[in-house]
């Protein structure tokens, strides 16, 4: 009878710490959000209703660069820092505390003043960062296959941070594995 | 809810009631896993089902060890134990010598690395004595009903598939390939309106999981059952087999996916094996394994998050080896073969088509703990009666 405890109480020991050790490890990785310092942006494009003026005609030939004296450096005023604040989110699916990440949903914020379209897609955990100058934003999510709320919203970026976030319901009868 | 727990734990030690606590706690890993939810670590699917699923078996330890009137060492002569003792040996060895970061866990979103898969042999083990006659009858046909309402309670992930209780449309498949043959099996002779809601609730599991491997383990084992009406479970078994190895070639046929397809992953992880074919590249390190051969492959898996070889058996080729894959191989046939002579359909039907399942995917602790709780079956020691 004493082995018996004692073995028990041995192994009972080694499986604590170990399950702990194993708790640890497991939530550790999940206490550390995705950082707000980097966003994963994609060139900025315009949107077609809005022509560039720096756009070049289609097919015409590039300027060819000759070379040219270097000129002297002359001291200029620097510029006021520009203050970025951070638009961010996540889009999910599932309720309460019991959602799933949506990645790859393209968000897409259009500056409602100068109409500069910036165009982000969501992380593994459905997140999406942004650092905007102050303004207004038109903010909304696309994801083929799904239906997106709220479908757009316009948002005034003058804190520190704003939140913006999606939500998908969509009943399961669409599957692609098919 | 752990005081009540534990209260009425140490209330069937006192009072003789070891053999009621050992069904529940095996009742539970067979049909209450499958349902645990619960916000904890990255994923509030799969982290919690592994940390209670460890729990449970631990507490069938002790209880088996609280048991025990002598301790004595004649069991160690026996082959199952031998063989689970090896694959015990060969962890230890990728613990001191391939440990990673990954070795002893598992990666942060399944946990099966060397400490799950040690309690999943303990299960194995501790379990195959063990009778569930005091669990309800229709407990399998109650959590498959749960199952299949989850898929709407749930939602779908971001491949419009639904996921359920399980997070993961195939593993949500597996569940339901697991339950619906205990319904089955109740009256296996009869007609019967549970047996037509069990079927409906997998096809409608298996259409909206979208799990074409779910699919298949399903045609597998209605071919085995309707097979067993008309030749001997042998045969039957036999040509069930027979299935299940040509379905193996259907990711050949697949279409150019380009995320996770099985046939890259798979040659992925048969390349990934050969870099140490002997003791494979340590339980808990497939994904660093996986990574390297797609790196040197120069294949699309470089670009993906793939932590499995999406087949039981090279998921063992990989990180154990040809000694693991032999290992576990010999546990299969060992149960298969018990099985077979002491004609124990539910239990084939119930391997095949978890078999067939995990040939396909990454596998859940749900999953695994019904495999090797199977595999467990198997290991049964021979009664005078059947024997004779």
């Amino acid at each position: 009878m004493k082995l018996k405890l004692t073995i028990s109480a041995f192994l009972s020991s080694v499986f604590v710490y170990l399950l702990l050790q194993q708790v640890g490890f497991a939530t550790a990785f999940a206490q550390f959000p995705v950082p707000l310092t980097s966003p994963i942006t994609s060139p900025t494009p315009t949107p077609s209703w809005f022509p560039s003026p720096s756009a070049s005609p289609s097919g015409s030939p590039s300027p060819s660069i000759s070379p040219t004296p270097t000129p002297t450096p002359t001291p200029t005023p620097t510029p006021p820092p520009i203050t970025y604040f951070m638009l961010g989110g996540r889009v999910t699916t599932g309720f309460w505390r019991w959602v799933n990440p949506v990645p790859n949903a393209k968000i897409e914020v259009l500056d409602v003043r100068t109409r500069k379209l910036t165009t982000v897609f969501t992380a593994k955990d459905g997140r999406y960062n942004l650092s905007l100058v102050p303004g207004n934003y038109r903010v909304q999510a696309q994801k083929p296959g799904f239906k997106l709320y709220p479908a757009s919203r316009v948002v005034n970026l003058l804190g520190d941070k704003l939140n913006v976030d999606f939500f998908v319901w969509q009943l399961p009868f669409r599957n692609k594995a098919w | 809810m752990w005081i009540s727990l534990s209260g009425s734990y140490l209330f069937a030690i006192k009072h003789g009631k070891l053999e009621v606590v050992e069904t529940a706690i095996v009742g539970f890993l067979l049909f209450g896993l499958p349902l645990v939810v619960f916000p904890i670590g990255v994923t509030q699917f799969e982290i919690p089902k592994v940390f209670l699923a460890e729990l449970a078996i631990f507490l069938l330890l002790l209880l088996k060890l609280l048991k025990l009137k002598k301790i004595t060492w004649d069991w160690l002569s026996w082959l199952p134990v031998r063989l689970i003792g090896l694959i015990i040996g060969l962890s230890l060895i990728h613990l001191l010598f391939f440990s990673t970061q990954t070795t002893l866990f598992g990666n942060i979103f399944r946990l099966q690395g060397i400490f799950p898969l040690w309690l999943l042999l303990i299960l194995a083990l501790t379990s195959r004595e063990i009778k569930l006659t005091i669990i309800p009858a229709n407990l399998p046909l109650v959590v498959l009903i749960a199952v299949a309402g989850s898929v709407i309670l749930f939602g779908t992930n971001s491949a419009g598939r639904a996921v359920g209780f399980l997070g993961e449309p195939n593993a949500l498949a597996a569940t339901a390939i697991f339950l619906w043959p205990w319904i089955y099996f109740q009256q296996p002779t009869t007609f019967t309106w549970k047996k037509v809601l069990a079927c409906v609730c997998v096809i409608f599991v298996l259409i909206l999981s979208g799990s074409r491997s779910g699919v298949i383990a399903f045609v597998i084992q209605l071919t085995l059952l309707v097979l067993m009406k008309r030749f001997t479970l042998a045969k039957s078994a036999l040509v069930a087999l027979g299935l299940f190895g040509l379905s193996l070639f259907l990711p050949l046929w697949e279409r150019n996916l380009v995320f996770e397809n099985r046939a890259e992953v798979w040659m992925t992880a048969w390349w990934a094996g050969w870099k140490n074919p002997i003791l494979g590249n340590g339980f808990g390190n497939i994904e660093s394994a996986l990574r390297a051969s797609a790196i040197s492959l120069t294949n699309n898996l470089r670009f993906q998050y793939v932590d499995s070889s999406h087949n039981l058996l090279l998921d063992w080729w990989v990180q154990g080896g040809i000694i693991g894959v032999g290992l576990l191989l010999s546990l299969i046939f060992i149960s298969f073969r018990k099985f077979i002579d002491h004609k124990k359909p539910l239990e084939l039907v119930l391997i095949l088509g978890l078999l067939t399942v995990m040939q396909f995917n990454p596998v859940s602790v749900v999953t695994l703990v019904g495999f090797w709780w199977l595999l467990g079956q198997g290991f049964k020691r021979d009664t005078p009666e059947v024997s004779s």
